[in-house]
């Protein structure tokens, strides 16, 4: 009675995600007939269903609810089973059960959904509380031709001796290690809340230090004695593979947490990250593909109220894409666009020297009409950075590293954003310009970093060449397609005059992250990155003076021309 | 010449960092820190006082204020930091006004060993760590007059820190040093440095300059000692009798003996008409007796000198031996303690009583370099040790390179543990009482209030130390694998501070270990594996055991004797006599704490540990010694140090 008392709590429910989810499970199996399962993992004290994830029949299984649990943080349980004409019941009974047809599903119609399902509420998942970082390291050894066998055993040890695990802040001097409930001590990282008005998981993170303890607590011995130190040598030549593998673990925390709660999500945390470790390496063994040690990394993906926590196994990239192609499916991740790339991943506590997306940052922008903006995060490159003095003459190397930083940090490519010299190696190299190109200080224009990024990244880009700054206006709609469908920073240079009339003129390359258009007045803004900067990385300068902001339609000269360089998205991108 | 006068700052690290940064500081950001410098520095110089105090002497040229030490660095090297300067950082140089002349700007040693500081030089830049100290890069919104109100703040706070790390520096360099004069000391490395005061430099090298303070009750033990030697010099013709000083190196310098025992003389030399070598106390006989010693003794407590009852003639002729044996003590100490990763003590003492009547006189002897010695007080008191209760299990698995020597088992025994012993005593986080403390901090911040007998304590490793993501194979040619489960009952002086009291943890751990594998591989050597034959594809060796009993008159110094599976505690209570001349009742020797392994027991854990099961549920009734090694094993799944191939290679270089 009182479990079914329970059970009629009402939980919060994303309904767009829901279909969201189940749209991108329909375009990775687009021709699937069976029966469509699913599992509801969810937050069981906040009656919190954060995601739905979909999956054919036959992948719904023990292994899989392990694998996705291993992906998500510590505080996010499988909460219930999903029924979409067929019943499947997971392991377990589960606090909840929800009742999906296709129709509604496809027509994404909420409605449908809530009056089916009593029990929920269509709401925003709360997203908020800080991540506990700290670093695990682990070792293995497997004995040649029972890896399988070994690994397995070696997690279930890791986790049967976990509570040797204590983790330190000395600043904070917090100690949290292995206790009982009881002996909880309440509210145990509040202070770390105390004066923030927002905090989020991947922006707010306190490091903890891992620590092993080699003392254990003997009060529940079963004898007085101990036994004596051994050593056992041996040298029967038995072939083994040493493993050894460090864990990122990141914990989500909330102002409340107890002492007790906080260990014990850590705790959880290294389970998931070892049986992460576990999957991918079963998953090589049965494959014959070579097994090792992982990566921890981090993710927010778009739209997700939650992180995402992937184990990359160190394979070739035509088995890595495999894998990752693997885990989209797995997750109802997008197919058109990298998700899981390590150069997405979160880095907690590596703070970067240059501003990242500032214009998130600009605040009371009162819209002309809709907003068409690039999509993903970026680096505001510009001039002076990195030691090299390029005023008057880099302002278009600067843009161009500023959209090679967007295909960085939205996936598309691990390599790093390439130096001045670098790009002009490489317009060498591909005929566009001659030897003493490099070195020099010559500028390039539009249709240069459009030769870069197809050679370096293998990226097309589109043109749109105007005849003057007016013209620009006049292509708003094509900027707004573009940002509303590709997404990517535009980079508009004016071209054909002088590099000494560049320096005078102060008209020079900029970028463009979106368009704020009014179809039917025509009028329109720019939202623009300018390279020209000189200062130090400073946010509130940057914006306030104008250096990331929006731009009338007369910030360009009508009495000039400029090319617009649209970069493209690479095909075939997971 | 100014030799540390008024500013002996001295920070290497921070020195070095700053003038990297200042050199190669991004362009735009000096420029406009220099703009806004140039506006406002004469305002600051003429109104902030606590910024004058900073500015010494005060030259409105001199853009000083919270200046970076860089030309304050203590480069004993001589060399220059700019070199490899690129031209961009050149060009930033010039744009700046930078002026560093690096043959001015550091500190260095001139050939009659004098470690020299340039004073600062003008300057008319600062770096960008500079203005970052005073919060300047984050206040585009605050007025004039807040900026210069914040400077003044963070000037009085830079200016505190400043003080405090001159003096750590100063500490640093004097560390180890002797009074030369009232106003120089010559430290460790052999360099002069000047001090401000005699009293000062007392405090900087205060450790150097520590008491002996014997336990009260040792005044009895002179007394009793004279008599004995003059005894055993008239009937049996014996020049000197040596003794070992058990005690502690305390954190406030001076050196804590609670007991005394006297260094065996060879049966030779008891025998009527023995010889005259017998009767002459070498070193090697000394330092070898010592060792056995250092083996039973528990962490923190140290034999920290030898005490010489003979004429001065004899004691004269005998200083070289004295000083040969302390090294060599000092070396076998390290190893058992530290396997020689560190040195437990570079100074150890020598107490000389002239016999018949002579008061003792106490020398601190530099063993490492040879130093001069230098003499010191000697005082009695009554003294006090406090326990350092702990326990520690690991598992430890090596593959180590198969020696073709007979000291086989023990050198591989010390290299299967020497990583897991650098990880622990690297490790600078210990629990006390379930509490973090700060290892500068005494273990009782009163020292009468709130003090206890012992302390309980929790000891760890880094889980990360040395390990990255990576994997490879290798051949169980020489597997290690090292399991402990042991209890620990560490001792350090009451008034110690928390970093002695880590060490001497870790110490004990190290040296139980040690100690039994040295006793176990000598009784290899006798009994077990005569010319070093080498055992089958899998043996497993039982460590000897510990059997304890407390020192006389300090209850928190444990002093252990390890028992082979054949021998009895009174084999324990014999050799405790014979070794520290102490008589124990057999009922205070304590060999309850650890046991020899049933069949059963060795059998599992010969076997593979992959193999074994895992059980959760130890409440079962069928608890026994199975299903306590199997919760043992669990207990130690998390291997602690897992060295394989690299060691190998390494090893057989």
């Amino acid at each position: 009675m009182v479990q079914k008392q329970a059970s009629m709590e009402i939980w919060t429910i994303d309904c767009d995600h829901l279909f969201e989810n189940y749209a991108n499970f329909h375009r990775a199996f687009p021709d699937y007939t069976g029966n469509v399962c699913g599992m509801a993992f969810g937050r069981p004290d906040r009656h919190e269903v954060v995601h739905v994830f979909f999956c054919i029949e036959d992948m719904l299984n023990q292994g899989t609810v392990e694998y996705i649990t291993s992906a998500l943080p510590a505080d996010i349980v499988l909460v219930g089973n999903v029924s979409t004409g067929h019943s499947i019941t997971l392991s377990g009974d589960q606090p909840i059960s929800l009742q999906l047809n296709k129709e509604m599903l496809e027509s994404r119609d909420r409605s449908a959904f809530l009056e089916e399902n009593g029990q929920f509420n269509h709401g925003i998942v709360s997203y908020s509380g800080m991540s506990l970082v700290t670093a695990v390291g682990f070792e293995v050894a497997l004995r040649n031709g029972r890896e399988a066998d070994d690994l397995r055993h070696a997690v279930t040890r890791l986790r049967a001796a976990s509570f040797r695990f204590v983790f330190i802040n000395k600043e904070l001097n917090v100690v949290l290690k292995e206790h009982d409930e009881k002996d909880a001590r309440p509210n145990v990282l509040s202070e770390l809340f105390t004066g923030k008005a927002e905090v989020f998981p991947h922006k707010n993170c306190v490091n903890f230090v891992a620590m092993q303890s080699l003392t254990r607590n003997t009060k529940d011995d079963k004898e007085d004695q101990k036994l004596v130190p051994t050593v056992k040598i041996t040298r029967d030549g038995q072939q083994m593979y040493k493993m050894m593998c460090l864990f990122e673990l990141v914990v989500p925390i909330q102002k409340e947490d107890s002492s007790f709660s906080v260990y014990s999500k850590i705790v959880e945390t290294l389970k998931r990250r070892s049986v992460s470790l576990l999957y991918v390496n079963l998953s090589a063994i049965k494959s014959k593909k070579p097994i090792g040690p992982t990566l921890s990394a981090t993710f927010l993906p778009k739209d997700w109220r939650s992180l995402l926590h992937v184990q990359i196994p160190q394979w070739s990239e035509t088995d890595l894409k495999s894998h990752r192609l693997h885990v989209h499916k797995l997750l109802n991740l997008p197919l058109d666009r990298p998700v899981i790339r390590v150069a997405q991943s979160i880095a907690f506590g590596g703070k970067s020297q240059l501003l990242r997306s500032p214009h998130e940052a600009i605040a009371n922008y009162k819209s002309l009409g809709r907003l068409y903006l690039m999509k993903g995060p970026y680096d505001y490159h510009h001039y002076l950075q990195d030691n090299i003095d390029d005023s008057g003459w880099g302002c278009a190397y600067r843009s161009l590293q500023s959209i090679w930083s967007w295909y960085r940090l939205n996936g598309y490519t691990d390599e790093a954003v390439p130096s001045h010299r670098q790009i002009q190696q490489c317009l060498v190299d591909i005929g566009d310009k001659e030897e003493k190109f490099v070195g020099s200080r010559q500028w390039i224009g539009s249709t240069e970093i459009g030769f870069v990024l197809d050679s370096l990244l293998g990226v097309e880009s589109k043109y749109i060449v105007t005849n003057s700054g007016s013209e620009v206006v006049e292509r708003a709609r094509e900027l707004a397609v573009h940002f509303q469908i590709t997404g990517t920073p535009v980079m508009i240079a004016l071209e054909h005059i002088s590099s000494k009339q560049m320096i005078g003129g102060n008209m020079l390359a900029h970028t463009i992250l979106g368009v704020d258009w009014d179809e039917s007045s025509g009028e329109v803004r720019f939202l623009v990155l300018d390279p020209h900067y000189t200062g130090s990385d400073h946010l509130q300068t940057v914006l306030t003076k104008g250096w990331c902001a929006w731009k009338p339609a007369n910030f360009w000269n009508p009495a000039t021309f400029y090319n617009l360089c649209l970069p493209q998205l690479p095909q075939d991108t997971i | 010449m100014t030799v540390c006068e008024k500013s002996p700052a001295v920070n290497l690290a921070s020195a070095r960092e700053n003038a990297a940064s200042f050199i190669t500081s991004p362009i735009s950001t000096l420029f406009w820190k220099k703009i806004f410098f140039e506006q406002f520095s004469n305002k600051i110089l003429e109104e902030n006082k606590d910024i004058d105090r900073l500015l010494t002497p005060i030259d409105k040229n001199r853009a000083t204020f919270g200046m970076s030490h860089v030309d304050e660095i203590v480069d004993l090297t001589g060399g220059s930091q700019s070199s490899g300067l690129s031209e961009e950082d050149k060009y930033y140089e010039n744009l700046v006004d930078i002026e560093l002349k690096k043959s001015e700007s550091a500190m260095r040693v001139n050939n009659r060993n004098e470690i020299s500081i340039s004073l600062p030089k003008k300057r008319n830049s600062f770096s960008d760590d500079d203005l970052e100290a005073y919060d300047l890069d984050d206040t585009f919104d605050l007025s004039v007059e807040e900026k210069l109100a914040r400077m003044s703040e963070k000037a009085k706070e830079k200016d505190i820190k400043k003080k405090q790390e001159e003096l750590e520096a100063l500490e640093n360099l004097a560390r180890g040093g002797v009074f030369e004069s009232p106003g120089s000391v010559r430290n460790k490395h052999g360099y002069y440095i000047s001090v401000p005061s005699i009293e000062e430099g007392k405090k900087l090298i205060k450790y150097f300059l520590g008491m002996i303070i014997f336990d009260q009750p040792l005044e009895q033990w002179i007394d009793k000692a004279v008599k004995q030697h003059c005894t055993a010099e008239k009937e049996l013709s014996i020049p000197a009798s040596v003794y070992y000083l058990i005690g502690s190196f305390a954190s406030d310098g001076d050196f804590h003996i609670a007991h005394a025992a006297k260094c065996p003389v060879p049966a030779t030399a008891l025998e009527e008409g023995g010889d005259s070598l017998s009767k002459s106390l070498d070193d090697e006989w000394i330092s070898d007796n010592a060792e056995k010693l250092v083996r039973m003794l528990p962490g923190g407590v140290h034999l920290v000198g030898l005490g010489w009852f003979s004429s001065k003639s004899v004691y004269t002729n005998h200083k070289n031996t004295i000083s040969r044996t302390l090294a060599r003590i000092q070396r076998s100490s390290n190893q058992l303690t530290t396997m020689n990763l560190a040195s437990v003590s570079d100074h150890l003492i020598s107490v000389f009583v002239e016999t018949p009547n002579g008061k003792p006189i106490g020398q601190i002897i530099e063993v490492v370099r040879k130093g001069p010695d230098s003499p010191t007080k000697i005082s009695f008191s009554k003294l006090e040790w406090i326990s350092l209760v702990s326990n520690a299990s690991a598992r430890i698995n090596v593959n180590v390179p198969a020696l073709p020597s007979h000291h086989e088992f023990y050198n591989h025994f010390r290299a299967a543990i020497s990583k897991f012993a650098e990880n622990l005593l690297e490790c600078e986080y210990m629990l006390f009482d379930n509490q973090l403390m700060d290892k500068d901090d005494p273990l009782f911040k009163d020292a009468k209030k709130g003090r206890k007998n012992a302390l309980e304590v929790q000891l760890f490793i880094d889980p990360c130390y040395q390990r990255e993501n990576s994997g490879f194979p290798f051949q169980a040619t020489n597997l290690h694998e090292i399991l402990f489960d042991l209890e620990i009952r560490a001792a350090v002086p009451s008034r110690s501070k928390v970093e002695a009291a880590m060490l001497a943890v870790k110490h004990h751990l190290i040296r139980t270990l040690a100690a039994r594998a040295e006793l176990h591989y000598e009784s290899m050597e006798i009994v077990e594996e005569p010319g070093g034959a080498r055992p089958t594809h899998c043996s497993v060796h039982q460590l000897p055991r510990p059997a304890t009993t407390v020192l006389y008159g300090q209850s928190s110094i444990l002093i252990s004797d390890y028992l082979f599976e054949a021998d009895t505690v009174e084999d324990a209570q014999r050799n405790i006599d014979e070794m520290l001349e102490m008589p124990v009742n057999i009922e205070h020797v304590d060999e309850g704490w650890e046991r020899a392994l049933e069949p059963q027991e060795m059998e599992m854990i010969r076997a593979p540990i992959e193999d074994q099961p895992l059980i959760f549920d130890d409440s079962s009734d069928k608890a026994g010694s199975w299903m306590y090694t199997s919760f043992l094993l669990i207990a130690l799944a998390v291997l602690v140090a897992f060295v394989g191939i690299f060691l190998y290679y390494a090893m057989n270089k």
